[in-house]
């Protein structure tokens, strides 16, 4: 892991409480507020993170090494290049380009926006995948007189399980990769399929239960074909320079993994190529004015409750309470990798439902790898880790709260008049994540235990 | 210089129960193209405009926070859109009007009004602190009229005010 040796320090809490506890408390408090959403997460994280070292269960100097800089800068590098590429239309283009194809019919038009909106996921971050592909949704429905629902509970299942394709698609998947130092590759190749065959169920479901009775006049299905999707294209010069850098990023992932390149070096490095593509032909102002309103789209919010998270977990490791909690794990799977690998899969993801994936798999990070010599060393327990990432990025289907990307699908869903009712969508979305997760525990033994 | 001197008064007003097809005629008989909708005390509920039924014309995605920013994608109306319009006429002012709205007070100083004017556009209500009755509107022509008043005239109006203020 990027920041094993813990240094000498030495906890030495004030008022001489018991590090241990000290660092306990400030994690579930922490958490509590996180899940009851009453106050800002970003703010909890910051908070919790301070206390631990003002209270000195870690210095300075610890908690910087607690923080993974090589997520941060994916993180913040990958939403500078889509902040940028964005600006382009390319996604709308993209949309529309589907929906012409499929002749505005609504049938093949819920399985087309499904398949733009994973594979889009699997490249970008969910939230910003349907930041992108919603608002058009919305906008093709509207023509076609449908109800946005079904499109938009599929692209809910689309972009969770879209995104857990690849290293960069999920934040459970960024944090894993970072952390044990799996390559792009690693994970198409363990979980790529996985994710593919669950789209492919899952959408035939949906086909199922709404795609094949969707309904529209041939009128409006020939004014959506009058739409033109060239003029979506706003920027042709910085498209074409955008997918060269997309290209360079991808390229960089699976190539420069051998070479040591980490993934927030690459993705660091793309941002500014872009930044400069963009940019060089200006007036120093001008191009200050254009760094400045890329750098604005960066979530901030989402970064710094990262950073925060990552040092309340780092000063809960450094205690050793997650090496006492992983010593329960195993009293209760044994040496057995089979159970170890189906408890985490199915707690990370009846969890994942319930409250947001990411603090729990940042915390089960230091978890599984204490877990590590009982199995016999990192190389054993390498299943473990997709098992964790199937379970979190499968169990955030499981309800409105279970990803931040379900949450931007409902507030839209909100703001276009058709409101996505908690209950409503939990008592499909519950079973169908179950069922999936259930395709997913087979998928693990063929793969991974046989 | 209150904006209380650079209002217009007679202003015509609109009720939150009337639809909006019998509203948009009210606003071409009087050549305006905003008017406040206030409730039986004069108390100000919101602002109906010509803008605000472009705005629920359009498709609800372009219109949102953080929606579409573009539609020239699409092309030629949209099928029905005249049938959309006259099914928006039929709807109560309360459910169409523009709710949150920059408002000014008689006591805020005409300075300060023509900032808000510039940047949220004409006309601007201004209500009473508190209860929200209507004083009247300041428009850019109201307040341009105000600015053009000669030092005399201000001072013979500041006369006035303290003499009314002495009785």
């Amino acid at each position: 892991m990027h920041h094993s040796g813990t240094g000498d320090f030495t906890s030495q809490v004030f008022f001489g409480w018991d590090p241990l506890i000290t660092a306990t408390v400030i994690l579930v408090i922490s958490y509590v507020f996180i899940v009851s959403e009453k106050i800002n997460r970003a703010i909890v994280a910051l908070l919790g993170a301070s206390l631990l070292v003002l209270l000195g269960v870690l210095n300075q100097e610890l908690m910087v090494q607690g923080i993974d800089f090589n997520t941060i800068f994916l993180l913040t590098g990958m939403m500078v290049i889509v902040a940028i590429t964005k600006d382009t239309g390319v996604f709308q283009f993209v949309a529309i380009m589907s929906a012409k194809l499929v002749r505005a019919n609504p049938r093949l038009l819920l399985i087309s926006l499904a398949v733009i909106t994973a594979f889009f996921s699997a490249l970008l971050d969910n939230v910003t995948t349907v930041l992108l592909v919603v608002p058009i949704t919305l906008l093709l429905t509207e023509q076609l007189k449908l109800k946005a629902y079904p499109f938009l509970f599929t692209q809910i299942f689309a972009s969770n399980i879209g995104g857990m394709a690849t290293l960069v698609g999920d934040p459970p998947n960024i944090l894993i990769g970072s952390a044990i130092g799996f390559s792009f590759m690693d994970f198409v190749y363990n979980v790529g399929l996985a994710s593919l065959i669950i789209f492919v169920i899952t959408t035939v479901i949906f086909d199922f239960i709404w795609g094949r009775k969707l309904q529209t006049s041939l009128r409006a299905r020939a004014h959506l074909m009058r739409y033109n999707p060239y003029e979506a294209i706003e920027d042709l010069e910085l498209l074409v320079k955008s997918l060269a850098v997309i290209g360079f990023v991808l390229f960089g992932f699976v190539w420069g993994h051998g070479q040591g390149w980490e993934p927030g070096t690459v993705a660091m490095a793309g941002a500014a190529l872009l930044l400069l593509l963009k940019c060089y032909r200006f007036s120093p102002e001008e191009q200050s004015h254009k760094v400045h309103a890329a750098f604005q789209e960066v979530e901030w919010e989402t970064i710094f409750f990262f950073i925060g998270l990552f040092v309340i977990v780092y000063g809960v490791e450094h205690t050793g309470l997650l090496e006492i909690l992983a010593q329960k794990m195993l009293d209760f799977t044994g040496d057995d990798l089979f159970l170890a690998g189906m408890f985490i899969l199915w707690s990370a993801a009846i969890i994942s439902a319930i409250i947001d994936n990411i603090p729990f798999v940042a915390t089960m990070i230091p978890l599984v790898q204490a877990t590590a010599p009982a199995f016999g060393g990192d190389d054993m327990i390498e299943p473990l880790w997709w098992c964790l990432s199937l379970g979190a990025c499968l169990g955030g289907n499981g309800s409105l709260i279970g990803a931040s990307a379900n949450l931007m699908v409902a507030s839209f869903a909100q703001r276009a008049g058709q409101r996505m009712v908690f209950l409503e969508f939990m008592k499909l979305a519950f079973p169908l994540m179950i069922f999936t997760t259930i395709i997913a525990t087979i998928y693990a033994w063929l793969m991974f235990f046989r | 210089m209150p904006c209380k001197y650079a209002m217009i008064t007679n202003v015509i007003s609109l009720k939150p129960d009337m639809e909006a097809g019998e509203a948009l005629d009210v606003l071409h008989d009087n050549k305006i193209r905003c008017a406040p909708v206030l409730d039986q005390d004069g108390n100000l509920l919101g602002m109906f405009s010509l803008e605000n039924v472009l705005k629920h014309l359009l498709p609800v995605s372009a219109r949102m926070e953080d929606g579409l920013r573009r539609l020239d994608f699409v092309v030629g109306a949209a099928p029905g859109i005249a049938k959309r319009l006259r099914k928006l006429s039929l709807l109560r002012l309360e459910d169409i009007m523009d709710t949150k709205i920059v408002v000014l007070h008689p006591d805020t100083q005409t300075w300060e009004g023509i900032r808000l004017l510039v940047r949220y556009g004409s006309p601007l209500p201004v209500v009473e602190e508190g209860s929200r009755k209507l004083c009247g509107l300041m428009t850019e022509q109201s307040a341009l009229n105000e600015m053009s008043k000669s030092p005399e005239e201000l001072e013979a109006r500041e006369i006035e005010d303290i003499k009314k203020g002495a009785s």
